[in-house]
């Protein structure tokens, strides 16, 4: 699994450089706008969320404090007595009683009504369900005085068993506008905390609702929170109590809720006048259920689309490197010599003018290496009967079919023998190469055994060796299988190995020549005990004109030829050729032909 | 170039973790608000009141014994239950308030002008100390003649608090003792007010002062310390500036 993920890795993204750039250049170019877009809907939505959020919040808050003024309003306007006449004399007792049991009766929040003489006497009280009631001197007491002196008087909010109560007082006033006494009130406020209580933001906010000392009124319990709580210290209600609208929008508007401990959005601002807070919370939960599964399924698109460039960058960069891959295998390809390779390129577009011209261009350079081939052949056929008769004259003087020879003549006439020879066995390979080139060397491959062609050659060669006194060993085995073989072709072949061999060992050096089957060939090996090559020059051995020549084969004569023909001759006999070398110490060449 | 491509899967990588986890994602900031800490007695946050047993009585004079009350336990019974809900109310649950009745009432060792002096202004306080110090004497004292073992003990943390019905005149309170007379809650003239009275005694126990002036008697707070005392209980409270010296 894991080769395969490195080779898929290795094809798709590390394959080639510049597919590796495509595949960057894809990720980056698409990935990029994924991420922009995703982020961007992301933070839009948001925003407009939050918006939405501080919007609803707000409003619910503004129809508390709408209902709140209300009904402090209405309840007021109640107390705010003007009677008929214009004397500063009081109500008559039985008229205060009688008005006192209206009022009750007319307004279920008042449990207690009163009316109190300038003197700050309580003339007239009726509580609601009571019985007799001591009057009381309430001279001392703020409601008193601040209604006194022509003001309404908003008290402070005390939690009773009954529900929030708020003493409120008025003047009563004449016609003339005269105060002739104070109407005072104790209002029940279940009306208000009962609004609140039902007010909710989506399936779980609610509503708060403090006094002006931040004492909560409304609801009577939420979490560990209830009615007569201080939360005068909490930071959200001190800043609402010194008139500061908290709208939700800001990020210290999102809290761990004190009453819950869940995380809450929250708004909040002062009734006018009264100056009571009203906060309003909604779980992040509720308030954000629907924007974070919007959130979810924008994030998993961006994953997925990311994901998708991913796994479509390399096949998108592979299919547009493909034409550029064509036309490279091409180019090796006439590297190689398949002069007649084409590309097919089909994307319609310049790649595909690139893959036609290179097309032509294999063509014109096949035309150019026929004509070539064709001149080589041309030449090296012509410099063939030339080199024949030179040899065939020199053969004969040498013989003395010219006459004598005197010694210094045979000494002057034996490097034009040899250059001859030389010259002559250079015009044979070119014209072999000619003819492999050209397709029209011609190799016919029979089942034969290979033991009598190689005992054959060797004896052809021994001489050579002789003179350097080199050994050759040979090993000959009676069970080799026949192998398909040309005996011309592989007389070449081993000729040029061993005299390679010869060539490039020292004086009283070794050859030894062995096989060894394997399961399709027969495996001839040739080994020396010579110069061997160094590592640069093993890596051109089969080259055409390579030769080495370096240290000890610089002397060595030849012309390159030997083993790029013995390696055409191997390969076109459906055999295989390989060598090891190492410098200073030998070299053994390896060629397999197929077992019959 | 292989580096630029783990590079940029390494920034792709962030930049994902930064939407899944960072973008739209809301923060929440941790509120530091927390409510006043236990109450305590009034003006004293050493003293706490979160836990009071109110021990409670019935004290006749030995020479009143004759006018005994037939239904003082039911009327001490009702008046205490009123009170623990007031309190339970006032102080938002965190004081608890739990209490014992001496199952008989206690007859005192001394007549009632004994108790009373001649004296009875201002509640009569004089009948409460020497009731109270009687009471510590002869019932909470293992040593008393009225000694009772699972009524007189106070288990700790509980603050321990006397409120005595008195078969005489007055309604008075201190530290750690309040005083009514038996009057207020059987007489239907106070059946409006009586649990008030009643509740408004045990308050000076914590600490809470009148909301009146003395001797004039008039009211100077709206709340059971003042003018409230005049109104049912369940329609009186406890002012905010009280309730803020009591750590509410």
């Amino acid at each position: 699994m894991a080769e395969k993920i490195r080779q898929f890795l290795i094809s798709h993204f590390l394959g080639s450089r510049l597919q590796l750039k495509f595949v960057l250049v894809f990720i980056i170019l698409a990935a990029v706008p994924v991420f922009i877009l995703g982020i961007t809907a992301i933070y839009l939505i948001d925003l407009s969320h939050r918006r939405d959020v501080s919007g609803l919040e707000m409003s619910l808050i503004d129809q508390e404090v709408g209902q709140i003024k209300k009904f402090l309003a209405d309840t007021l306007g109640i107390i705010e007595l003007r009677v008929g006449f214009t004397q500063k004399s009081e109500i008559e007792l039985s008229q205060q009683q009688f008005l006192l049991g209206g009022l009750l009766e007319e307004n279920r929040a008042f449990e207690e009504v009163s009316f109190i003489s300038l003197e700050g006497l309580e003339t007239a009280k009726i509580i609601r369900g009571g019985g007799e009631v001591e009057l009381q001197n309430v001279s001392q007491l703020p409601k008193f005085k601040t209604a006194k002196d022509g003001k309404n008087f908003i008290g402070e909010i005390g939690h009773t068993l009954v529900g929030p109560i708020l003493t409120l007082a008025a003047p009563v006033v004449n016609r003339n506008g005269d105060i002739i006494q104070i109407l005072s009130a104790e209002v029940n406020l279940r009306q208000i905390v009962t609004f609140t209580e039902t007010q909710k933001l989506g399936l779980s906010g609610y509503l708060i609702l403090t006094d002006n000392h931040g004492v909560m009124i409304a609801p009577r319990r939420i979490g560990r929170g209830r009615s007569g709580n201080d939360l005068s210290a909490w930071s959200r209600v001190k800043q609402i109590l010194e008139g500061k609208i908290l709208n939700a929008l800001n990020v210290r508007d999102r809290y761990e809720s004190f009453f819950n401990f869940q995380p809450v959005i929250g708004a909040g601002r002062r009734v006018p006048e009264i100056d009571w807070a009203v906060l309003a919370e909604w779980p992040v939960q509720d308030a954000d259920s629907v924007v974070q599964d919007i959130r979810n399924q924008v994030t998993n698109i961006t994953l997925f689309g990311v994901l998708a460039v991913f796994l479509l960058a390399p096949f998108f960069a592979s299919r547009l490197l493909k034409p550029i891959r064509l036309l490279k295998e091409g180019a090796e390809a006439v590297e190689n010599g398949k002069w007649d390779t084409k590309v097919e390129i089909a994307t319609d577009d310049e790649l595909q003018e690139l893959g036609e011209a290179f097309n032509k261009m294999t063509v014109g350079l096949k035309r150019l290496q026929e004509l070539k081939n064709e001149f080589v052949f041309i030449a090296a056929h012509e410099l063939r009967t030339p080199v024949t008769a030179i040899k065939g004259y020199l053969s004969m003087i040498r013989e003395g079919s010219a006459g004598e020879l005197n010694d210094k003549t045979k000494e002057y006439l034996e490097p034009v023998w040899q250059s001859n020879e030389r010259l002559g066995k250079l015009v044979d390979d070119i014209l072999e190469i000619a003819r492999s080139e050209a397709g029209k060397l011609k190799v016919e491959v029979k089942p034969e055994n290979i033991v009598d062609i190689i005992q054959a050659a060797l004896l052809q060669i021994k001489p050579v060796a002789d003179k350097k006194k080199i050994s050759l060993q040979y090993s000959p085995q009676t069970d080799l299988p026949r192998v398909l073989t040309d005996t011309g072709k592989l007389t070449e072949i081993v000729l040029n190995l061993i005299s390679n061999a010869i060539k490039y060992n020292h004086d009283g050096g070794w050859i030894k020549i062995y096989y060894k089957v394997e399961p399709q060939f027969v495996m001839t090996h040739i080994e020396d005990n010579g110069f061997g090559m160094s590592v640069e020059d093993q890596k051109h051995v089969f080259e055409k004109f390579f030769r080495a020549e370096s240290g000890a084969t610089k002397t060595v004569q030849g012309t390159g030829l030997g083993l790029f023909i013995t390696h055409e001759l191997v390969e076109k006999m459906g055999g295989k050729i390989s060598f090891k070398s190492t410098e200073g110490q030998g070299t053994t060449f390896s060629f397999g032909l197929p077992i019959a | 170039m292989v580096k630029y491509l783990i590079g940029v899967l390494f920034l792709i990588i962030g930049a994902l973790a930064w939407m899944y986890f960072g973008v739209g994602k809301p923060k929440v900031y941790q509120e530091s608000f927390q409510l006043a800490p236990s109450p305590h007695f009034y003006g004293r946050p050493d003293l706490s009141v979160s836990k009071i047993a109110i021990k409670a009585f019935y004290f006749v004079p030995k020479n009143r014994t004759k006018r005994t009350s037939s239904e003082w336990y039911q009327v001490l019974e009702k008046s205490l239950k009123k009170l623990v809900n007031f309190n339970s109310l006032q102080l938002q649950g965190r004081s608890e308030v739990v209490y014992k009745i001496y199952p008989v009432p206690i007859v005192g060792e001394k007549e009632g002008i004994d108790y009373d002096t001649e004296n009875t202004q201002y509640g009569n306080p004089q009948a409460l100390l020497a009731m109270n110090r009687e009471i510590k004497r002869r019932v909470l004292d293992s040593a008393g003649d009225l000694y009772d073992l699972d009524f007189s003990e106070t288990e700790a943390p509980y603050r321990r608090v006397a409120m005595i019905l008195y078969e005489g005149v007055g309604a008075s309170g201190t530290d750690d003792a309040a005083m009514v007379s038996r009057i207020f809650l059987t007489d239907p003239e106070y059946s409006l007010t009586g649990a008030t009275i009643f509740t408004h005694e045990f308050y000076h126990t914590l600490g809470l002062p009148d909301g009146y002036t003395i001797p004039e008697a008039v009211p100077t707070t709206e709340d059971i310390m003042g003018l409230g005392k005049q109104r049912p209980v369940e329609k009186t409270y406890i002012q905010r500036e009280f309730l803020r010296k009591l750590g509410i």
